[in-house]
């Protein structure tokens, strides 16, 4: 997917003037905050998971190639195949390949983040091959030509009267006159329309929630069950998966169940878990006739030698965009690519390039509420700071930035001449605020002023009222 | 074949090399499964069905397998639903004719049926989960396809977490391959994807019933 994250500002813009999308966003984060905490709550070895699958994580990137390669070894003895590809047009291409070698023309696909990173549905679309999103949310954006606005509630910056009028001018073999006005009838219409896609596609694409190496499974969890039907009726089934989905054990995808799901929509545990593990059987009734495995690197590996590297933890559960404060006043499109929120923040600069994305990482305010819920506990603060250090030392900072941090970085390094323009700051705007000793004007930040009060300081720095504090003087 | 461009060489380089300085953090082990998924005989029955019950799933509680096709009839008839039904072949020994309204088919399902009745493998208390697997005996299509989604589990099958689920089916995998597919099953589908509000009945089954057995399952009958 083409990334548009440099117009993050001119984004911004438009999505926090959007009341459409602030009752949207509203209604998200209204049902995913409770629901986690409560399902959080339910669990008090919670934190302890959190460790156990932290480790797990850890031990696995440290031996990810052992795991990966035993992974392969599993599939292929289960009848099944692995592609690897190292960046997009590989990823892109193999599947093509794959679809030509089945002689497919139709596809349905599960929801996945990583064919959305790889632009996939354009791709084959453009190369005669019709792709059909069959998650919910997936649909709905297909029809609209969208992009997710949310990693796991892909069209959460809609509301009902928007999927509405979509679905009235996609499915313009109904009735027009239908009621169409609560989600149980627009989920409804959605079943009926696919319902009998999923047996005439000739392939069908997931990605996966995990890998399991022990077993050469992919797992995808999923509540709605499309993911199941794409996978069971298609003739060909083609998973795609990030290689940092890789986990050793059965055992170890226990704990990963287990944080995913409370962390995502609160649940204890997803509706459909499945682990697929090669094609039908001999004898087999059902299931696909041919199974594949297409892993992406895509600039992981990148990652994993890099100072991003804990972000490889990412479960993809998408707390943090539901808990983040930012996320949660300018939706998901306006970061300009697949990922949103935090995770982002850090995931759009590390595999789409900094110099695309330097807004990324500034736009917080670093209230730490993503890492708090992260059941990874990925620092992701710590993540956006190290990258605007490195957007600074690159050069990818804009010259009028570089130029004020350097010239606070010698204030701030010669403690004299600090204390001397701070003292002198604050007499200056203490005597200039008016009555009200609020600023409603300020030169180069007046648009930060005109929706927040800026108070005019009083008595002294904090420097002289420590020094006038000190001799035991406290009050 | 036609053979893409083919990366492993160079993406296990890349991963090797990112790796090779690097203090190996080891593996944890198993974990102590939490409280909740330690429960035995009595209150793990009970949280199961608490649990299944509060994902919407139906129960019902039989002696013996070959009490399902009465037990089946009975309900299907108490929801006014059809008594045509598309059951996995493992249930195919049992006495089906004794229900004369029952028009029962054996195989996988297609988009035409309403009702599909399986057999898990296990369950989990703990969540009030199924473990389905698929075999000739136990088509994964029944799972998915129809509106109605019957589900019969022994009473011995449910494990208290999702660990006794890995156990049994590592079990099974010794003298049997890996199943092509395994599928844990909480619940009827939903989705939430309109507004953030919960519907049921997504793209699966819009109903989950489930039959507890007494009796051993055949699936540890004839394995």
């Amino acid at each position: 997917m083409e990334v548009s994250s440099q117009n993050f500002k001119e984004n911004v813009h438009h999505a926090v003037d959007d009341e459409n999308l602030k009752g949207a966003m509203e209604k998200l984060t209204g049902a995913l905050r409770p629901n986690r905490a409560k399902a959080v709550a339910g669990l008090p070895e919670f934190d302890e998971l959190r460790d156990h699958g932290i480790a797990i994580k850890m031990h696995t990137l440290d031996h990810i190639d052992t795991y990966l390669e035993q992974f392969e070894q599993n599939v292929i003895a289960n009848g099944g195949h692995v592609h690897w590809c190292a960046d997009e047009d590989s990823a892109r291409q193999t599947i093509l390949d794959l679809c030509r070698q089945h002689d497919v023309k139709t596809v349905t696909k599960g929801k996945s983040m990583v064919t959305e990173e790889l632009g996939l549905n354009d791709f084959l679309d453009q190369h005669g091959i019709l792709p059909l999103e069959t998650d919910l949310g997936e649909y709905i954006i297909q029809l609209r030509g969208e992009s997710p606005s949310h990693i796991i509630a892909p069209a959460t910056h809609l509301q009902r009267h928007d999927i509405a009028q979509t679905f009235r001018d996609a499915h313009q073999h109904l009735d027009p006159d239908r009621p169409m006005d609560t989600a149980e009838a627009l989920t409804e219409e959605a079943r009926q329309e696919l319902r009998e896609k999923y047996g005439a596609a000739d392939a069908g694409i997931t990605g996966a929630n995990f890998m399991i190496a022990e077993t050469g499974s992919t797992i995808i969890v999923t509540n709605e069950g499309n993911g199941d039907l794409t996978q069971t009726l298609a003739k060909t089934h083609i998973v795609v998966a990030s290689m940092e989905k890789i986990l050793p054990t059965m055992d170890d995808a226990g704990v990963m169940l287990r944080l995913l799901a409370r962390s995502a929509t609160g649940q204890d545990m997803s509706v459909y878990t499945t682990l697929s593990s090669g094609p039908r059987r001999p004898g087999d009734l059902d299931g696909p006739d041919a199974f594949h495995v297409v892993i992406v690197d895509n600039g992981r590996s990148k990652m994993l030698a890099g100072s991003e590297r804990e972000m490889l933890r990412c479960i993809r559960c998408s707390a943090c965009l539901n808990h983040c404060p930012v996320y949660s006043s300018i939706g998901g499109h306006a970061y300009g690519w697949v990922y949103s929120g935090p995770m982002g923040k850090v995931l759009t600069p590390s595999l789409a390039g900094l110099d695309k994305a330097r807004d990324l990482p500034n736009a917080s305010s670093f209230c730490g509420k993503c890492q708090e819920v992260c059941p990874m506990r990925i620092p992701l603060p710590k993540l956006m700071r190290n990258l605007r250090v490195k957007q600074v030392d690159q050069k990818i900072t804009p010259l009028k930035q570089r130029l004020l941090l350097s010239l606070w970085a010698s204030l701030a390094s010669r403690p004299q001449l600090y204390r001397l323009v701070t003292g002198m700051m604050t007499k200056t705007l203490s005597r200039f605020a008016s009555q009200r000793r609020v600023f409603r004007w300020m030169p180069f930040i007046g648009e930060w002023v005109k929706s927040r009060d800026l108070v005019a300081p009083e008595g002294g720095s904090f420097f002289d009222r420590y020094k006038a504090s000190k001799g035991g003087d406290h009050d | 074949m036609i053979e893409a461009r083919n990366d492993r060489a160079e993406i296990f380089a890349r991963l090797k090399a990112a790796n090779v300085d690097r203090n190996k953090t080891p593996h944890p082990g198993a974990i102590k499964p939490p409280k909740r998924a330690n429960k035995k005989s009595q209150a793990k029955l009970d949280q199961f069905i608490e649990a299944a019950t509060a994902q919407y799933a139906t129960i019902d509680d039989v002696a013996s397998f070959a009490d399902i096709p009465a037990a089946m009839a009975t309900w299907l008839r108490g929801q006014n639903l059809a008594q045509d039904c598309v059951i996995a072949p493992i249930l195919s020994d049992l006495d089906w004719s004794s229900q004369s309204g029952l028009a029962p088919r054996f195989g996988p399902a297609t988009t035409a049926d309403m009702v599909g009745v399986s057999v898990a493998f296990a369950g989990a208390a703990e969540t009030g989960t199924v473990m389905m697997i698929a075999n000739e005996n136990t088509p994964t299509t029944l799972n998915f396809v129809p509106d109605v989604e019957i589900i019969a589990i022994s009473k011995k099958d449910i494990e208290a977490g999702l660990e006794g689920c890995w156990k049994q089916l590592r079990q099974w995998k010794e003298t049997n391959p890996m199943p092509r597919a395994v599928n844990f099953i909480t619940g009827p589908s939903r989705t939430a994807d309109v507004e953030a509000t919960m519907v049921l009945g997504a793209h699966g089954p819009r109903r989950l019933h489930l039959i507890l057995v007494d009796e051993a399952s055949p699936w540890r009958k004839n394995p």
